[in-house]
């Protein structure tokens, strides 16, 4: 996205959220939002608490968004006022540099406190990248999952014509714009716009960026009436995911064959490494208790024949390092050579096995003159 | 996992999950004909996927997503390894200074921005846990949280010392987590199998896994194999394999061709001098001044003041630290040695001697009218007429030059270890922005990276030399385009001519290559650190000449260990074992396999 795109992208949120715009400029955007967009992008969930209990009328927060931080003037608010030791007895000549300089600084009458007086306006770039654009994005998501439209009878005598017919038909159309994910243990994506007419069964391709160029209103328009479902939603449901996954079907899977692959080889790896560890240690412990078995019969006598003699088998032959701290006990919860292996068997699938995702990003019921003619 | 993803065609290779978790909600709408979103967000929703939209498996994406930082091109050729060839379980082992940190935040990036990894667990020595914070969230919008609290552990980027992570209660909160990403920076404290710290990370359940150290190899070939066995169990055989396979002796490698190659696969070391990666020279110059009568008058007092303190103590150096202080601040400014010998009088009884001494010192610093070493700094700044960095170790220093500078039109910025993080951003800012210098008392910690400015002024020297490495570490470091200038102020017959004749002359440590002056003091402070040397000297001399003798001779054993360090087979004769070790690992890099 550039700057442009990104600065069309806020102020469309901030119109859609009736957020009220105090100072525009192409570089950046002041603003003071509105209740639903505050609530929403602020992260101020106690004082909208209060606001909420108390009835209280709320103060929403300013903003200034910048779109283009290279070219945003430096803020006035955040000059270093303190930090310019003033001269202690300032003599004549120097004392009007001085004074120039302080003004330089921002060292002027009504100096409001520097980052945190009351009027600030918090600045906060929103090039792509930044937190703050991936949240508005996010708000986006979660704020626009479902909507119903009709197409406005936009001409005058379209109106009219309309009357003269009495009424005029609108077909419903289900839209689904899907998301499918190819992933192993990197990922590519596709993103699906298709609409389904309810009444003639027709599937149409890139439909929202159809609907995009369409005059759209949620309400119905006057001398209009919707025509019965032939379809029903669960049907155009699915024969939108049956669309999608002969899609997916004949898409390329050399992706995901080696992706199995690899997954094999690293199973492979995993098998040379425990295997012959656990064989071993199933032998020491088979060994062990053999050596039990013997301890016991040759100390019958002793009280100490009923304790069994447990043989610590030191496998590794490093010595420990004496700085750090060694294991010496085993740890409660320590997981056992078999749990490990398991453990990294888990892994290596959770990080290699091909999978493929559809989800639904957002889902609209459309009503669209009946005669329309897509293309 | 979502009961309302559904595996479809279990015939097919690949299994494609269709989440239909939202059509209940949508049926529920078109029955109750609303509520219905706006159809404006409606489509920005629809934008934003299409903006964030992973089209292929192989291209960074990450780079749109960053604003604040340019990587080299060695970093993103290491994160392109790392994630298309290593498939994100790799060693990052490159020399220092060539910013692994960065390497790791690329990776950690990609990965979150194809939403491959959310969670993730970031173990680093507890002293820098803030640094990681700052540079994940400044550096690269990745919300990462130092842990403090239990329920931190809950967040989705979180950075932790490790001794706090494998110690109780946090241990057995953090072995019941999946991991996408565990990154462990200063691995090499994984190298032997039978600390906690590695019994630790061994447990912990995870995806993709990064460790960062610059010394894969210290002195023991096992330390190679342990460290890739956490990464990846059996990429070296077991064990035994690997011990007939690769290892001659303990400290030997052998069948080295096969070794690097199996090392290829999962670590990647870049080196210095190599794949772009380049420093520019280091330019030294030093300005030689002489004192004016009265401020050398005060020189010579403050010099016998200390003396005789220093003999009437009975030659105590440890009692004597606000004395060497003195000592010190009189090369820096006269403001510096004020404020020290009016606090040193206020600690002192009514009726000492040594008041009268004090007061006798004071009535000569109010008796300089100027100040030679600011003049001077403050000419050369105007000839050089670009940005200049101004280094001086006392706060009174700096005070002093910022009036000074400001009463002679010079903008200049303070910078000092005192200011939080937003002032010493915001200084930056400023400094980058419109004033020609910046006057900074701290050279040391992290974020204060000056690369767009290549001249640098060293008002008074630190008798440490580390802290003068610091300094000029600040603009002569990667991304630096510019020869960097380097001034030393040295005033004519003080102690500061002989430290800047020592460190410059003698063991030219101004020009040294990075990271090789800290194994010269390592070596050398065996024997008590230099600093006290210096004072020790200073203290005891009775003449001009006898310091001069001293810190030749100081000069020379301080050279001799450096050429010690500089020549390899010195140190092989010493240690021969260690030295197979390290220049195996010198061979091994990226390029090596090529």
């Amino acid at each position: 996205m550039d700057t442009e795109q990104i600065s069309s992208y806020i102020m469309r949120y901030l119109d859609a959220t009736s957020c009220n715009i105090m100072e525009k400029t192409p570089v950046y955007v002041t603003v003071k939002l509105s209740e639903q967009a505050d609530r929403l992008l602020t992260n101020r969930p106690y004082y909208w608490g209060f606001i909420d209990r108390t009835g209280t009328e709320a103060e929403t927060m300013r903003y200034t968004f910048v779109f283009d931080p290279d070219n945003m003037p430096p803020d006035p608010y955040r000059a270093p006022i303190s930090y310019v030791t003033a001269p202690s007895v300032p003599s004549n000549p120097v004392a009007a540099g001085d004074a120039a300089i302080q003004r330089t600084f921002g060292v002027a009458p009504g100096f409001n406190g520097g980052s945190r007086g009351p009027d600030r306006i918090p600045r906060e770039n929103v090039n792509f990248g930044s937190r703050r654009l991936a949240q508005i994005m996010d708000v986006a998501k979660e704020s626009g999952r479902f909507v119903s439209l009709y197409e406005s009878l936009d001409s005058e005598s379209e109106v009219q014509f309309a009357r003269g017919r009495h009424s005029v038909a609108y077909e419903p159309w289900i839209l689904l714009n899907v998301k499918l994910e190819f992933a192993c243990d990197l990922k590519r994506e596709e993103v699906h716009s298709i609409g389904f007419s309810l009444i003639s069964g027709t599937l149409h391709t890139n439909f929202m960026d159809k609907m995009m160029q369409c005059s759209l209103t949620p309400k119905l328009p006057a001398q209009v009436h919707t025509m019965t479902w032939r379809y029903t939603l669960d049907q155009a449901v699915q024969q939108i995911e049956q669309t999608l996954t002969e899609h997916v079907r004949n898409s390329d899977e050399a992706w995901a064959v080696e992706a199995s692959e690899r997954l094999e080889d690293e199973w492979d790896r995993l098998a040379a490494y425990y295997e012959p560890l656990l064989k071993e240690e199933a032998e020491n412990k088979a060994k062990a208790k053999a050596n039990e078995v013997t301890v016991t019969v040759t100390d019958t006598d002793t009280e100490q024949a009923s304790q069994p003699v447990i043989l610590t088998i030191v496998v590794n032959e490093e010595p420990p390092d004496e700085t750090e701290q060694v294991v010496t006990d085993k740890e409660p919860n320590q997981r056992t050579l078999q749990e490990q292996y398991d453990l990294r068997r888990n892994e290596i699938e959770w990080q290699f096995q091909p999978r493929i995702e559809m989800s639904i990003i957002n889902a609209a019921i459309i009503y669209l003159r009946s005669n329309k003619v897509m293309t | 996992m979502n009961e309302d993803l559904q595996p479809q065609h279990a015939e097919e290779r690949v299994p494609l999950r269709i989440d239909r978790s939202w059509l209940e909600s949508f049926r529920a709408r078109i029955d109750h004909n609303g509520p219905w979103d706006d159809w404006t967000l409606f489509q920005l929703a629809y934008e934003a996927e299409q903006a964030r939209l992973v089209k292929s498996f192989d291209e960074l994406q990450c780079l749109t997503h960053l604003t604040s930082v340019e990587p080299l091109p060695h970093q993103l050729d290491t994160a392109r390894k790392v994630l298309h060839e290593m498939r994100g379980r790799a060693i990052l082992a490159d020399e220092v200074g060539l910013g692994k940190t960065i390497e790791a935040g690329l990776i950690l990036k990609e990965y979150m921005v194809r939403d491959l990894v959310k969670r993730t667990l970031i173990l680093v020595p507890a002293s820098l846990v803030l640094q990681w914070v700052r540079e994940l969230n400044h550096k690269f919008g990745i919300a990462a949280v130092a842990q403090k609290k239990p329920y931190h552990w809950q967040s989705e980027v979180v950075v932790a010392s490790m001794d706090t992570a494998k110690r109780e209660p946090h241990r057995s909160i953090l072995m019941e987590q999946e991991y996408d990403m565990i990154i462990i920076d200063e691995a090499h404290k994984l190298k032997n199998r039978k600390t906690t710290n590695y019994q630790f990370i061994m447990q912990l359940r995870k995806k993709f896994c990064l460790l960062l150290t610059a010394t894969p190899v210290q002195n023991d070939m096992n330390e190679l194999y342990n460290l890739i066995t956490l990464l990846k169990p059996g990429q070296l055989g077991r064990h035994g394999e690997y011990s007939a396979n690769y290892v001659a002796d303990k400290r030997i490698p052998k069948n080295e061709g096969g070794l690097q190659q199996e090392l290829s696969k999962v670590m990647i070391r870049n080196r210095r001098g190599e794949g772009g990666v380049h420093f520019t020279k280091r330019i030294v110059k030093n300005i030689p001044l002489t004192l004016s009568a009265e401020e050398q008058a005060l020189y010579d007092g403050v010099t016998t003041f200390v003396k005789e303190q220093y003999k009437a103590n009975g030659g105590d150096l440890g009692s004597m630290f606000s004395m060497i202080t003195l000592q010190r601040e009189v090369c820096s400014s006269r403001d510096a040695v004020f404020l020290t010998l009016v606090n040193l009088s206020k600690k002192l009884a009514e009726d000492s001697p040594i008041r009268n001494k004090i007061w006798e010192l004071v009535d000569l610093i109010k008796g300089i009218k100027e100040n030679t070493k600011a003049e001077t700094a403050m000419n050369l700044i105007r000839e050089m007429n670009e940005k200049v960095i101004v280094f001086t170790e006392y706060r009174a220093t700096q005070e002093y030059l910022m009036q000074y500078f400001s009463n002679h039109g010079l903008l200049a910025v303070p910078y000092r270890g005192g200011m939080n993080r937003g002032k010493k951003d915001w200084m930056m800012d400023l400094f980058r922005g419109r004033a020609q210098v910046m006057i900074a008392t701290e050279a040391g910690g992290e974020g204060i990276n000056l690369q767009f400015c290549h001249h640098m002024i060293n008002f008074d020297l630190p008798w440490n030399p580390m802290r003068v490495e610091q300094r000029i570490g600040r603009v002569h470091r990667l991304g630096q385009t510019n020869d960097v200038k380097i001034y030393n102020l040295s005033t004519r017959g003080t102690i500061e001519e002989h430290i800047l004749n020592l460190l410059h002359e003698k063991i030219n440590m101004f020009e040294m290559v990075i990271g090789r002056l800290d194994m010269i003091l390592e070596r050398f402070e065996e024997q008590g650190s230099l600093e006290r040397n210096l004072s020790r000297i200073l203290m005891e001399a009775s003449s001009k000449e006898d310091i001069e003798r001293e810190v030749h001779s100081l000069g020379q054993s301080l050279n001799s260990i450096r050429n010690q360090v500089h020549n390899d087979k010195t140190i092989q004769a010493k240690d021969e074992q260690r030295a197979a070790v390290q220049s195996f690992l010198n061979q091994y890099s990226t390029e090596a396999e090529a």
